[in-house]
């Protein structure tokens, strides 16, 4: 400390010089060292550099770009914005997945049975029978046609899109369905037309009770067992429903109790009821052949 | 990334199993001997089935949390798929392209172009050669650009040239993304990584 004391007045007379003195200094070093001397820029001067520099910019950017490009040659493909999964978008594809084939064979087996019993001059227990036996054998053969239970190659790759795989197969069912049931309407107001003496809602719930009841049966075990199961179940169930039809069919001609209408309105309720939870089961987002949900 | 730990999964009398295994950006061969576990393990990592035991993760995800998001970023090409035969290659492509998200007219006929279909566009699925339903099926897989491509057997039934072109595509596509291959042709690829199977555990490649 004490000789920093000491030292500091020494410096202070070195630097107490005559301002002559470094103006003098100051000329001297320029007069000896011009070539070290930078001037400010002018305008131009930073012109003619960036000029200069310009194709080298232009060079290192397209260079860029083209890594870029190389690095990713597909990003055309991702640059469209993904549409969010929609139950209408789904119900509308599944639609174009039924060729025009389906719908007039559709149609032309409907019309086949319409004419068969209109032209027939069937009874009116004959009339009931023939529509609760066919419809739920087209609702089923559609169904095979439709959902394609068979296709595991296709089913795999359906499976890895943002919808649920089993609503997939659920949409199918709810298409096959509804275009039987709305072609059993449109028939059965042709025969109940054509015959006079038909009831028309008791012959309404004959065919509509077994088709939804085959159909929810179909499809919930479907979803919980696999598909033959499925339609395992859904033939046994049919086939019960047969006889237990047919059993109630001899009651009913007793004359107190129209059983017949009890049973179609138990199955038709229960038939809902399978789809119901079928429909439920099929909004788990769950893998295509795992243990939650089984399309196949 | 993907990566699996401690995935089992039994079919039958078979058994999966993998301690650990991740897939980063590249391209990824899957090798191994008939029934070595190839197709059940690419299905896995495709979300197109689940393991018994284990878990399977994108990018951190575990599958079962965001399967839905999960399975909008893979595009998957099973093993034996043939596309609808009454459909033709651009309906099928739309039809695949609804299913997700992905409904720009344009791009699909881009990936047509680039599988060679383009000419094929009004063709149903049923008149065309098992090659070119196989492009088809591959063409699907590109819908959106997806991050990761799972793609089974991808040559079969492709011809020679067309098997290098796609391999070259496939490449390219893995630059930028993750692209998971199985193959009985190994010395066809030239892949970042080799998995090998054999009797349903990865084996030293």
């Amino acid at each position: 400390m004490e000789k920093d004391k000491r030292e500091a007045p020494e410096q202070a007379d070195m630097f107490s010089g005559n301002e002559e003195e470094w103006l003098e200094l100051e000329r001297e070093v320029r007069l000896a060292m011009p070539p070290y001397v930078v001037s400010s820029p002018l305008p131009d001067d930073t012109d003619r550099l960036l000029s200069s520099l310009r194709p080298s910019f232009h060079s290192l950017a397209e260079k860029k770009h083209a890594a870029e490009q190389h690095r990713d040659a597909f990003a055309w493909l991702a640059s469209e914005p993904r549409k969010d999964p929609r139950m209408s978008a789904l119900v509308k594809l599944q639609l174009n997945l039924y060729s025009h084939w389906y719908w007039i064979a559709s149609f032309a087996l409907f019309a086949m049975l319409i004419s068969a019993v209109s032209m027939s001059q069937m009874g009116t227990d004959l009339v009931r029978g023939a529509f609760s036996y066919a419809v739920p054998l087209f609702m089923l053969a559609g169904w095979l046609y439709a959902v394609r239970p068979q296709d595991e190659g296709m089913r795999l790759v359906e499976a890895v899109t943002p919808y649920p795989p089993a609503l997939i197969w659920m949409t199918r069912t709810v298409i096959v369905l509804a275009c039987n049931l709305l072609l059993g309407i449109a028939g059965s107001i042709i025969v109940y037309a054509s015959l006079n003496e038909l009831l028309f809602f008791p012959f309404l719930l004959s065919w509509m009770a077994p088709t939804v009841f085959v159909c929810g049966l179909l499809t919930y075990v479907t979803f919980r067992l696999g598909w033959q199961v499925g339609v395992a179940a859904s033939v046994i169930g049919w086939a019960v429903w047969y006889g237990v039809s047919e059993a109630m069919l001899y009651l009913s001609s007793q004359p107190r109790f129209d059983y017949q209408a009890l049973a179609d309105c138990l199955v038709l309720a229960a038939g809902g009821m399978l789809l119901m939870a079928a429909w439920r089961r099929s909004l788990a987002c769950a893998y295509a052949a795992g243990e939650e949900v089984r399309p196949a | 990334m993907i990566e699996l730990n401690q995935v089992y999964k039994a079919r039958g009398s078979f058994r999966l199993y993998v301690e650990k295994l991740r897939f980063n950006t590249g391209l990824h061969l899957i090798t191994g001997p008939n029934g070595a576990g190839k197709s059940t393990l690419l299905q896995i990592i495709a979300s197109a089935d689940v393991p018994d035991k284990g878990t399977v993760s994108c990018n951190g995800i575990p599958y079962q949390e965001r399967l839905s998001y999960v399975r909008g970023r893979i595009g998957f090409v099973p093993g034996e798929a043939i596309p609808y035969e009454d459909m033709t290659a651009l309906a099928f492509l739309s039809y695949m392209g609804g299913l997700k998200g992905v409904t720009d007219t344009a791009s699909h006929l881009k990936l047509l172009e680039l599988f060679g279909l383009k000419g094929e566009r009004a063709t149903r699925v049923n008149r065309l050669s098992l090659g070119y339903q196989r492009r088809l099926m591959l063409a699907q897989s590109l819908l959106g650009a997806p991050d990761m491509l799972v793609l089974d057997e991808p040559l079969t039934h492709v011809d020679g040239p067309e098997q290098r072109r796609i391999i070259a595509l496939l490449a390219l596509y893995a630059r930028a993304r993750t692209v998971i291959v199985s193959s009985h042709e190994p010395e066809m690829w030239e892949p970042n990584q080799t998995v090998a199977l054999n009797n349903g555990s990865p084996v030293s490649a």
